[in-house]
């Protein structure tokens, strides 16, 4: 470094010494700050110390290809699309430093004749992903051909961290670890919550469950980010409630216009479609400058996108989390988001995605849909000021991930059950798993399913000699192809006639078009020709509107810190403090909320009872964030309607949920006290949200992984083989059901229903909270600003039922019957 | 005796039962018409280390033998893919068939040659069961495999496995096996449990009844789209 000019940082040398020293460890700190080289160097300085005499390439045979030292260094990236600058960056250091190191990438788009080479011999340092990774683990000579590696450094750890993809890889460093004891693990990571939590699942746990010493490496700390908070010119006309809110569009525009090249995040697809539609709407002469970039838009179509911003051709792109990751755009100097924040950190990484000049502060211009919205940015404002970021919460022994794990072990040398079940204990998702969840994996793989449960004729592993191995060279192939393909299903293809493939659409979206109608998707106004094996032919359409498609999933709710901010904002309005002057905007309307009824406080919760010509609706004010307050209210209509039969509809937002019933809802302290029983909540909340639907659609994810579904690739021809073993997630989940209730997987897609989809540990913190704080009832006589939001957003609530679906559909038939009738 | 939840329908002028076991029932000839049962299809997912409870294929047969006994069947037609894939004998759905087949040792079986069982072969002779190409009339139905038209006669046919999605709420869809009728052409759902579904493309002109465990449901087309 000192070569380039530069002199290191104080956190860049902390991590080379500490390096250097044999130590593991995280290091956190904003992008464009040098973590790269805090990892990077001290590998190349402990290499460059044990050769001081220099290092002889060993002698060539045949072949005339450069040959490096062999395997130091695994770097681990999330992202494909990183690997390719990670390469670059780390081949600069290491020929500055005038190393003979080869450096190479190791992913799925590397071409076969590198693949076998690296087979031969590795590289000095090897850049892969944790799919390509285990990949690497699945043959016999993984051992040998890390043998010599010293330091894996896992980038983007933060990324990882919630997901199975970070689950996986730290069973792959489990394994590494048994390969070599004395390996050195680093991360790299955005700050988080959590940091401790994310050193411990990155260097894992020693055995017997001890932890194991890292050293947490702070870099520094963020460039102050400025959130510039559009207000609309007036706050009469600005709306209570919606999901779109489009009345900051000129606005947004004129920002637009203000920029070289801007980011427009936005929460959902949905919104990112309709936003891109309005805006070149407003602005005609962007057409062409602006595109649209989200998750269900075909590959291709997003990196055509992402190319046109990279050479600086885009005015803007309207995206979704789609483009919260990736390679840095150096042509972009705006940063937008539109609709609620939802959480700190993601508002962190979403400003970060904006180039900008040493010194100066990053900016991100938020434009809230409605009123509410301006008191969430402002609230994100004290909260990135005092640095209150979320927690990324690993998944706690999801069975899928390792079901998967022990086929690839099998694969890669075959195990014996007991050595591979200490060693799995090792990585700390895994520290508690049982010696009876192992059995049932062991089971699972050898036998079909525990003993009793018929599987005659199956084995994916079986035991030879000593270890356990693949039963066939099919299933181990089959078992390769699976790794790191986890297709959704069932989504269906939106397609041209002329062949050119559009994106993905959720299948429900489509059954309710006949052919003709015309839908909005990838920004464009489509018509529907024919729906035909799971393809939707459409073509381009004229005229004005369309409906827009929604997807499920990927509704992220207002976090702890993000709801807690807000209160604190009622509060300080409540003693006259307006931090800012988004709150300041608000005065009208929080003068109209404490007229009506009154401002929410910390440690009380302000409910409101109203009586309206469609009966009784009672709103109470928790605060949770959505998923929080969907399992709460459930749990409390559930058991208000088991304590007196009487029906009782559900509705949430992220501040609050509502009830309503035909009859008067007077809920005493005892009441209350009784409906937020903690006891028996897991049997209730199970009872009483649509438990098995969420289950269903969270199996979909579980049968691929475990290897349930057989991976097809599209364009790929399908051996007759092939097409005897097609089936989808679905059919397992109701043969499971229905012939092996124990299946530990179906357990799962409940366990992660209840953990992932309703938070149930914020839930029950929740629920054991609120117990002992006092609720305050108002009786405004009309909708105040507070609920008016929920009551608005009733149209697109989410049914919660108990029934089974084919009494929904009956129902559903009388109900359109009558209609005609 | 009658079976509960199904639904009774003039087709071609004849009386017929559609039965939420998947199957349909001829009265007048005292036939049971079955397509798909795919028997066999958990063998070879096991066989290739895909854990499928062999229970599916045995609750597949003692359906069918539930309903024969019901019905007091004389006849049974299946339409086509009778074997998902050629059988040893060793394994557990031909064992299982076995079984069966001595159950019902008086009842006449006809299968329809499926593009499944053109690969898998014809059961074995011992059990008795007459295997035939797709087109065979027994007035005034045509029994075919690959749904199609046939002016002999109206075509009672499977191989598509159709399933339609119903709505159900706002947000949500379900995709659910049914009898799908159009007027020159009858697709019955597949009766293996383990057999999924395609989507029916249903005409101006045709109908469908959604099947549950319990019940055959005529669906308006209100609940489709």
């Amino acid at each position: 470094m000192q070569q380039r000019g530069l002199v290191p940082a104080a956190f860049q040398r902390a991590a080379w010494d500490a390096s250097l020293a044999g130590r593991s460890g995280l290091i956190h700190a904003p992008t464009g700050t040098g973590k790269t080289l805090a990892a990077w160097l001290g590998p190349l300085c402990d290499w460059q110390a044990r050769h001081t005499d220099g290092w002889s390439p060993p002698p060539r045979g045949r072949s005339r290809r450069v040959v490096g030292p062999p395997i130091e260094v695994l770097w681990i990236t999330p992202l494909r699309a990183l690997a390719n600058d990670t390469e670059l960056a780390l081949r600069a250091a290491a020929d500055g430093l005038g190393l003979p190191w080869t450096i190479e990438r190791r992913t799925g788009d590397v071409s076969a004749a590198i693949k076998k080479r690296q087979r031969d011999r590795l590289p000095t340092a090897l850049i892969t992903t944790p799919e390509s990774l285990s990949l690497l683990l699945s043959y016999p000579e993984a051992r040998d051909r890390f043998r010599s590696l010293r330091t894996v450094i896992v980038d983007e750890w933060h990324e990882l961290l919630g997901t199975k993809r970070g689950t996986q890889t730290e069973l792959g460093l489990a394994r590494l670890r048994h390969f070599n004891p004395k390996l050195r693990t680093w991360g790299l990571s955005a700050t988080l919550g959590n940091l401790d939590q994310a050193l411990l699942h990155l260097v894992g746990v020693g055995p017997g469950g001890r932890r194991r010493r890292g050293t947490i490496i702070a870099g520094p700390t963020e460039k102050d980010i400025e959130l510039d908070i559009l207000l609309p010119e007036s706050m009469e006309q600005f709306p209570w409630a919606g999901h779109i809110g489009l009345k900051l569009l000129p606005q947004v525009v004129e920002r637009l216009r203000s920029a070289n090249s801007t980011l427009v995040f936005t929460n959902t697809r949905a919104q990112a479609e309709i936003w891109f539609n309005k805006l070149l709407h407003a602005a005609p002469d962007l057409l062409g400058q602006v595109a649209l970039h989200h998750g269900s838009l075909d590959r291709d179509i997003r990196a055509q996108v992402e190319a046109m911003l990279d050479a600086g051709r885009l005015r803007a792109v309207v995206c979704t989390s789609s483009l919260d990751l990736g390679v840095d755009f150096p042509a972009v100097d705006q940063v937008m988001q539109v609709g609620s924040p939802k959480g700190v950190a993601r508002l962190i990484q979403r400003a970060g995605r904006s180039g900008h000049q040493p010194g100066r502060p990053s900016r991100v211009v938020c434009v809230a849909s409605h009123a509410f919205e301006l008191m969430e940015f402002s609230a994100a404002r004290s909260a990135l000021a005092e640095r209150r970021l979320e927690d990324r919460t690993p998944f706690d022994a999801p069975l899928d991930v390792l079901v998967q794990h022990a086929v690839t072990v099998a694969a890669g040398g075959g195990f014996d059950p007991q050595a591979l079940y200490r060693e799995v204990r090792t990585a700390a998702s895994y520290r508690t798993l049982t010696p009876e969840q192992w059995r049932w994996v062991m089971d699972f793989i050898e036998r079909g399913g525990e003993a009793l449960t018929a599987y005659p004729q199956f084995a994916r592993v079986a035991r030879d000699r000593s270890r356990y191995r693949p039963s066939s060279k099919l299933i181990e192939r089959n078992h390769r192809l699976g790794i790191g393909t986890i297709a959704s299903e069932p989504a269906m293809l939106v397609r041209y006639a002329s062949g050119k493939t559009l994106g993905t659409i959720e299948e429900y979206f489509i059954a309710r078009l006949r052919p003709g109608d015309r839908f909005v998707f990838a920004g464009r106004l489509l018509q529907l020709i024919k729906v035909k094996d799971m393809v939707a032919v459409v073509r381009r359409a004229t005229g004005k509107r369309g409906v827009v498609p929604r997807w499920n999933g990927g509704r992220f709710p207002l976090s702890t810190q993000l709801a807690d901010g807000v209160v604190a904002r009622f509060a300080e309005a409540a003693r006259g403090e307006l931090a800012d002057e988004a709150m300041a905007a608000l005065v009208p309307l929080l003068e109209l909320q404490r007229h009506m009824s009154g401002l929410p406080e910390p440690g009380r919760v302000l409910a409101e009872r109203v009586t309206m010509r469609d009966g009784h609706h009672l709103f109470a004010f928790f605060f949770q964030g959505r998923l929080v307050h969907e399992g709460l209210a459930a749990l409390l209509a559930h058991r208000l309607t088991r304590d007196t039969p009487r029906s009782v509809g559900i509705n949430v937002n992220d501040y609050g949920i509502e009830l309503h019933a035909p009859d008067p809802l007077d809920l005493t302290p005892d009441d209350w006290h009784r409906l937020l029983d903690p006891d028996g909540l897991i049997d209730d909340l199970l009872a009483c949200v649509d438990a098995t639907v969420l289950a269903r659609r969270q199996f979909r994810e579980i049968a691929h992984i475990a290897g349930l579904i057989t991976p097809r690739f599209p364009g790929a021809r399908v051996r007759a083989s092939g097409r005897q073993l097609q089936a989808t997630s679905e059919m397992f989940f109701e043969v499971f059901t229905e012939f092996d209730r124990d299946n530990m997987l179906l357990h799962q897609a409940r366990r992660e229903v209840l953990e992932k989809q309703l938070e149930f540990a914020r839930l029950r913190a929740a629920v054991e909270r609120l117990r002992a704080t006092p609720i305050d009832t108002t009786e405004p006589g009309g909708l105040t600003p507070l609920a008016f939001p929920l009551f608005a957003d009733r149209l697109r609530a989410e049914t919660v039922s108990t029934e089974k679906w084919e009494d929904r559909l009956r129902r559903q038939i009388e109900e359109i019957e009558r209609g005609l009738a | 005796m009658p079976i509960p939840g199904t639904i009774p329908l003039e087709l071609a002028d004849e009386r017929v039962l559609l039965c939420p076991q998947r199957a349909l029932w001829w009265g007048a000839r005292r036939t049971l018409v079955i397509a798909d049962p795919h028997l066999g299809k958990d063998d070879t997912f096991r066989r290739s280390g895909v854990p499928v409870p062999a229970s599916v294929a045995r609750a597949d047969l003692a359906r069918l033998s539930s309903l024969i006994g019901t019905l007091a069947a004389r006849r049974l037609v299946v339409l086509g893919d009778f074997y998902h894939a050629r059988p040893a004998a060793e394994d557990h759905g031909e064992r299982a068939l076995r079984v069966w087949r001595a159950a019902h040792p008086s009842l006449d079986v006809l299968i329809i040659r499926g593009n499944h069982d053109v690969h898998a072969g014809p059961p074995a002779a011992e059990l008795g069961m007459q295997t035939v190409d797709e087109g065979e009339l027994d007035p005034p139905f045509v029994f075919r495999h690959h749904p199609g038209a046939d002016e002999r006669g109206l075509v009672l046919a499977g191989h598509l496995h159709p399933g339609v999605t119903v709505l159900l709420g706002r947000r949500e869809g379900r995709r659910v096996p049914c009898f799908h009728i159009e007027p020159a052409c009858v697709v019955l759902p597949a009766f293996g449990r383990f057999t999924g579904t395609s989507r029916a493309e249903v005409s101006p002109a045709g109908s469908v009844y959604a099947v549950s465990d319990d019940a055959v449901t005529p669906l308006p087309r209100a609940v489709l789209a």
